[in-house]
């Protein structure tokens, strides 16, 4: 029963209302609060924003992996493909990860286990989740290297003996191992250097295509969500404080954060124009403001902005945006510096 | 591998030098001597002295031992000055009993301390990691013969459920098996607590959990591989140790191996026996101990690629 997906609709990941907080011993760290977003079969969605924006908490969160202590999931709902996530049984939860979603994580030196050589990692997440010998497992290991692009015999080397985008690979080839239905890419790239990162990109691209899976892809780079996703999300304090299609948001942006995160982007075609980097610093989950956590940083941000939570503003069908600004009709922002 | 395996080998020979000179010197310094047990009231002083001139008493210590060592050099241990049997045969004859012992208290001893580290270590800072913490310092500074005593007073003694010394069955492995695997087991546990708690939030683990694999598996394949090597160090210094005889026990419980042998030895003053008693075990250590080095090898792929790299750099400057 679990080998089919128990929804008929397209949509295989449902996340409504989520909040995540890390209740350490003297402070609260409010990661995630309030998060929604559906995806659909074979799309794919960016989630964007700097680091502490709470993007791989929500990630983690899919997975029903956050670590209790000191993590807890304050409310929401998370349906992967009919499941609720957060409901499952230990059991129940084993049957899914791997196998209706799986993730790549985001340092490729420390997420290998350094003891077992890769293709019996590969082989390990077949042998969970299919009725396959250990034999059969290890040969679809062996495939599922060739396809990432690593020479099938070095399946009995060490994770030690490979290069960081090697191991990269072979991280998204555990991932797809069991044709996932959800890919989540924790910044596969970020660890890597950038002539790899356009390959293993492209790697993830085709694989996806090939095999119909529905993408996350989680990073704070604009050029690989242009490259990667249909939808995106820009996540800021652990709010998703604007989504829309990938010509929505980038072409029509809305949100002054997400402005600022395009003006942060060098050009390099203008090399004397200078960056126009966000001023201050990432709100501090521990202390998030009452208002918009993004109003001490905006330019644009009013006493309204300070005093009361954000209000959402339906731009289009597709694109969402949630600031206190389009209260008034008037309301527009500079547009970013690179725009056209 | 081979390599370093010989010249751990090799060490043995100035280490076996050493104590066995230190030995020599003790046995020496210690009041009385191996006539004492054989002079009685009707012996003359010339008696007496014929007898020190048969054990060489009359000439200096460094002289013994150098005698000693010339057979030693040959291979020969020498034998027993009090019962002239051959060293090498009485140790071999006492060693499958101390062997016994100790192999079952170390069974005892990791079946206990590996579930129970693992358990502090998931548990850390909880309750139930206190009650390890409590049981391990228990284990660690209660002395071994203090518990062997306690257990034969009790089980022995008041109950008479088990014998007090050796009697052939294996009702009498009962009390020094607990006696020596209690405070094996602290040790072990202690260690694998730490090396536990050291992978605990390593990224790898994430990885597995990701991948579906239960939590039990999580812990035996991801974790537990990756802690061994502490883990194994502790259990072979232990192995070690109570191979040399865990002298102590053997004594509370009157166990006839190799830890009584020696002390039986050094009781009367026979210092060959002694010496080749110390010379045997010293050998069996460090043969363990790199035992324990090796078996890293088959643990962790990169240090076997250490060893392999030095065989790849010695072909390539032969060639």
């Amino acid at each position: 029963m679990l080998d089919e997906c128990m929804t008929n609709s397209d949509v295989v990941l449902d996340v409504q209302d989520l909040v995540v907080h890390y209740e350490l011993k003297n402070e609260v760290v409010k990661a995630v609060n309030g998060i929604s977003f559906t995806l659909q079969k074979g799309r794919s969605i960016g989630l964007v924003g700097e680091t502490g924006a709470g993007k791989t908490t929500t990630a983690l969160a899919i997975m029903n992996l956050v670590p209790k202590p000191p993590g807890v999931v304050k409310s929401g709902t998370i349906d992967v493909c009919g499941y609720k996530m957060l409901e499952l049984k230990p059991k129940q939860l084993e049957k899914i990860r791997g196998k209706e979603i799986s993730m790549i994580f985001q340092d490729p030196m420390t997420s290998l286990n350094p003891v077992i050589s890769v293709g019996e990692q590969i082989a390990e997440s077949v042998k969970l989740h299919e009725n396959v010998s250990a034999s059969e497992a290890y040969d679809r290991a062996i495939e599922m290297l060739e396809l990432v692009g690593i020479p099938g015999e070095r399946a009995g080397e060490y994770p030690h003996q490979f290069s960081g985008g090697m191991r990269q690979r072979v991280l998204i080839a555990i991932a797809l191992a069991c044709n996932p239905r959800i890919l989540i890419a924790d910044e596969p790239t970020t660890a890597l250097d950038v002539t790899i990162q356009a390959q293993v990109l492209n790697m993830i691209n085709d694989l996806k295509k090939q095999f119909g899976t529905a993408l996350i892809m989680i990073t704070h780079d604009l050029g690989v969500v242009a490259k990667m996703c249909d939808d995106v999300a820009v996540m800021y304090a652990g709010r998703i404080v604007e989504k829309g299609t990938l010509e929505d948001v980038f072409n029509d942006t809305k949100h002054p954060y997400t402005e600022g995160l395009f003006n942060s982007l060098p050009d390099i075609t203008k090399r004397e124009s200078e960056l126009k980097p966000i001023p201050g610093l990432i709100a501090d989950p521990t202390k998030l403001p009452e208002g918009c956590a993004f109003a001490p940083r905006c330019q644009y941000a009013t006493d309204a902005c300070r005093e009361r939570p954000p209000t959402i503003h339906q731009i289009s069908p597709t694109h969402l945006v949630e600031c206190t600004a389009y209260d008034n009709p008037g309301f527009q922002i500079e547009g970013w510096q690179n725009h056209g | 591998m081979l390599r370093y395996a010989v010249i751990r080998l090799l060490w043995l020979i100035p280490i076996l030098i050493c104590v066995s000179l230190i030995i020599f010197v003790l046995m020496d310094a210690a009041p009385g001597s191996i006539i004492d047990s054989m002079i009685n009231e009707e012996m003359t002083q010339e008696d007496i002295e014929e007898l020190k001139r048969e054990y060489d008493l009359d000439k200096s210590v460094f002289y013994r031992y150098g005698k000693y060592m010339l057979g030693l050099f040959r291979g020969n241990l020498g034998s027993s000055e009090i019962s002239g049997l051959s060293v090498f045969d009485m140790y071999k004859t006492r060693f499958p009993k101390t062997l016994e012992l100790s192999l079952l208290s170390l069974v005892l001893g990791t079946l206990i301390a590996i579930p129970m580290g693992i358990f502090a270590a998931k548990h850390a800072g909880t309750i139930w990691d206190n009650l390890t913490t409590a049981f391990t310092l228990i284990g660690l500074s209660m002395p071994s013969f203090w518990l062997g005593l306690l257990l034969l007073i009790w089980f022995s003694h008041s109950i008479k459920l088990f014998p007090a010394g050796y009697d052939g069955t294996w009702k009498c492995y009962v009390m020094p098996v607990i006696a020596g695997g209690f405070s094996m087991s602290a040790s072990i546990t202690r260690q694998t607590r730490s090396a536990i708690l050291d992978v605990v939030r390593q990224d790898y683990l994430r990885t597995a959990r990701a991948k579906g694999v239960p939590e039990w598996r999580v812990t035996v394949k991801h974790e537990l591989r990756n802690a061994w090597i502490p883990i194994v160090t502790q259990i072979g210094m232990m192995l070690a140790m109570t191979m040399a005889g865990s002298a102590v026990i053997e004594a509370v419980y009157s166990w006839p191996g190799v830890g009584r042998l020696m002390i039986e030895a050094i009781n009367q003053r026979d210092t060959t026996l002694a010496c080749g008693c110390v010379i045997l075990t010293a050998t069996l250590y460090v043969v363990l101990l790199l035992l324990v080095d090796i078996v890293y090898a088959f643990i962790d792929p990169r240090i076997r690629a250490q060893y392999s790299a030095g065989r790849r750099k010695k072909r390539r400057a032969e060639a």
